[in-house]
């Protein structure tokens, strides 16, 4: 039997071989790839605690442990297997999202816009590419409480920013359009940082109140359940709080192109079945419900007076579904389940999201008006093949203008409605090229042009603010 | 056919984008150095294509070389891409294009950067209403490798007027409104040449050695 040092060293070999190795697949990766800023500095972190937690257990040497120190040790590799199991998956999926595969000027945009809410001036929302045809917020207050515990005894794996975790699929790579989705992702990054640190006026702790005011209020047999009941179905309110809140900041800060995107996407997913958009789960409010609250939110902040007529089916069934939200469903693991009023509580709720919303996106609201003055010349642009300048007219010298906001928002109504005006300035042959296939190509090269906007934007802003 | 001077480049860049007449060039990063009296400094881009090792020992343009001679990579502005000596890349301006009906436009190498043995496009000539990113051919004929900046000016834009009364009807979509550099693009060469009567190509076909003998590989 071999002694608890023996045990210990042997333990500690095969970890100190397990971060060599994992040092090594993420140097090879940041060698051979590019990756944006966030990217680049969760690797950094990688890094210095794959170097520190190396460190540390090469000092488990035989001769500086002795049996009494041997169970103390022992806990202390655990913490540190226990850490780097959670670690582990989120490197290869980010090493896997370099700037190649993403839409990194849309990304570098979407942060800095993040940056400047209150409070998350040092966020890093690190990309990953996900097999699942889907996008997700992975949650990071488990990865961050268990950096902390670790961090007592290796400083390094202290989280020095807000770190946060958005997975896209890998199919949707560089495109534009479907991906202005993770904006709701970072909605959920947002909420889980404000239920750890809350900012004046956006309080994620106060709506758990207001759910249980409501759900009080709208159910009668509600005081009577036991504690773990109350605390289902309130989890099943947070749960709804928590996508509105969601949708809502990513229309405050891209716009209506969220809306667009999101019905894009769903429908990539066969989502838009008639019979589900009135359909309330454990986890989601009906789309319904979703499309009437950004339908209010475009009202309110003067974006549907400029796309209110826009020829498009998407504009259509936002109007349809959100139409419908006077309707609704309960289904509970997957099963029809009698509503006892979760939904009425729920729209008593529904105010505090918004004002919640509006108070932490404030310094990053687009305006509505600045898309109106500027699509005209944005999608004139466009329909003749041209990548909107920066500078309008070409003026040198003249500004920076317009905004990505109003660029992405004016290039999305235009693949919307325009597409076959573009097709037809363009010299197709029709039997080498159907239009399906054209609608494809000229789509994506859409998406590269305002792509490239936003990039000469940024570029733009970063010289303005150095000259 | 006269150079426009860089009075009438600016007035043409007045223009919107949709003009026919107008010109574009964006980003213009540092208008007050960019323009000569009768040439455009342009910047490199970002992207770039890299050749490949192939798996045959020659290489065929065919329908397929677009995608099988590079490798697409990125260097972000502040970072470097080094050329190794006697090798050639795929490089694209930072600037995007437009040319007004009516001009044909030159791409050079800058006088500074050539006298580094490094050469920009060898296909230099930009036909009226071109869009997009130019394709850069760079060829470092020097005996050393090279560092090239992605930002920096790399070469020059000379535009000239051409005697055309009327824009296209439509645009024409070979290599239109790229914002990368492209790789080639060739039909099979038995493609063009039945184009002119030819009815037997010589072409070249892979084989693998199988237990019944000699066979084309798919």
């Amino acid at each position: 039997m071999p002694s608890a040092v023996e045990q210990l060293l042997h333990d500690a070999a095969y970890v100190d071989a397990f971060l060599a190795q994992i040092g090594h697949f993420r140097s090879q990766q940041q060698s051979s790839q590019i990756y944006v800023d966030p990217t680049t500095e969760f690797f950094h972190y990688v890094k210095q605690l794959e170097e520190a937690s190396r460190a540390f257990v090469v000092a488990l040497d035989a001769g500086r442990v002795d049996a009494t120190h041997v169970g103390l040790a022992r806990a202390t590799l655990q913490d540190i297997k226990n850490y780097w199991r959670l670690l582990h998956a989120f490197i290869k999926p980010a090493a896997d999202a370099h700037v190649l595969q993403v839409p990194a000027p849309l990304i570098e945009f979407a942060t800095s816009q993040i940056r400047r809410i209150p409070g998350f001036a040092n966020a890093n929302v690190v990309l990953l590419l996900t097999p699942e045809l889907m996008y997700f917020q992975d949650p990071h207050t488990d990865l961050k409480l268990t950096a902390a515990e670790l961090a007592h005894v290796i400083p390094q794996a202290g989280f020095s920013v807000q770190l946060g975790f958005i997975e896209l699929p890998f199919s949707q790579g560089s495109n534009l359009f479907t991906n202005l989705v993770l904006y709701h992702e970072l909605g959920h990054f947002v909420f889980e940082e404000l239920c750890s640190a809350p900012q004046p006026g956006c309080d994620p702790g106060q709506i758990e109140g207001e759910i249980r005011m409501a759900l009080n209020a709208h159910w009668s047999g509600y005081a009577a359940l036991s504690a773990d009941e109350k605390a289902f179905f309130v989890g099943i309110l947070r749960s709804w709080s928590q996508e509105i809140f969601c949708d809502l900041f990513a229309l405050h800060l891209i716009g209506p192109a969220f809306t667009f995107a999101f019905i894009e996407v769903f429908s990539l997913l066969g989502l838009q079945d008639t019979a589900l958009q009135t359909q309330f789960t454990e986890s989601h409010p009906s789309d319904a419900l979703r499309f009437a609250e950004h339908l209010a939110m475009l009202t309110d902040t003067g974006w549907w007076d400029h796309i209110q007529t826009l020829d498009s089916w998407h504009r259509v069934i936002l109007e349809e579904c959100a139409g419908k939200s006077g309707s609704s469903s309960l289904h509970i693991d997957g099963q029809p389940y009698p509503d006892p009023g979760l939904v009425d509580a729920f729209k008593d709720v529904l105010p505090t999201l918004r004002d919640m919303v509006r108070h932490i996106s404030a310094e990053t609201t687009t305006s509505a008006e600045n898309f109106a003055r500027l699509r005209p010349e944005v999608e004139s642009a466009l329909l003749w093949g041209v990548v909107p300048p920066v500078h309008p007219s070409g003026q040198p010298g003249a500004g920076i203008d317009p905004d990505p906001v109003s660029i992405i928002n004016a290039a999305f109504c235009f693949y919307l409605t325009r597409l076959p005006e573009l097709l037809r300035n363009l010299n197709l042959s029709a039997e080498r090229t159907p239009e399906v296939q054209a609608r494809s190509f000229w789509a994506a090269r859409l998406q590269t042009w305002t792509l490239k906007a936003v990039e000469d934007h940024q570029i733009m802003s970063k010289r303005e603010s150095r000259v | 056919m006269s150079i426009l001077s860089s009075g009438e480049v600016k007035e043409l860049l007045k223009l919107k984008p949709a003009d026919r007449n107008g010109l574009v060039i964006t980003p213009l990063l540092d208008p007050d150095t960019a323009f000569d009296a009768d040439s455009v400094d342009l910047r490199l881009g970002s992207h770039f294509l890299l050749p490949k090792t192939l798996q045959q020992p020659y290489f065929c343009p065919d329908a397929n070389s677009a995608t099988a001679l590079h490798t697409a990579v990125y260097i972000p502005i502040g970072k470097y891409l080094v050329v190794p000596a006697h090798q050639t890349i795929l490089g694209a301006t930072l600037e995007f294009l437009k040319l007004p009906y009516n001009v044909s436009g030159q791409v050079l190498t800058r006088s500074s950067v050539a006298r580094t043995f490094v050469v920009v496009e060898t296909a230099p000539w930009i036909h009226p209403e071109y869009r997009g990113c130019l394709t850069l051919e760079i060829a470092n004929v020097s005996n050393t490798p090279v560092l090239l900046y992605p930002g920096r000016p790399i070469c020059q834009l000379i535009l000239m007027q051409v005697n055309r009364q009327e824009p296209s009807e439509k645009l024409e979509t070979d290599y239109f409104g790229p914002v990368y550099p492209e790789g080639p693009k060739f039909d099979d060469p038995e493609t063009d040449l039945a184009a002119i009567g030819v009815k037997r190509t010589s072409v070249i076909k892979r084989c693998i050695n199988t237990e019944s003998g000699l066979k084309l590989e798919p």
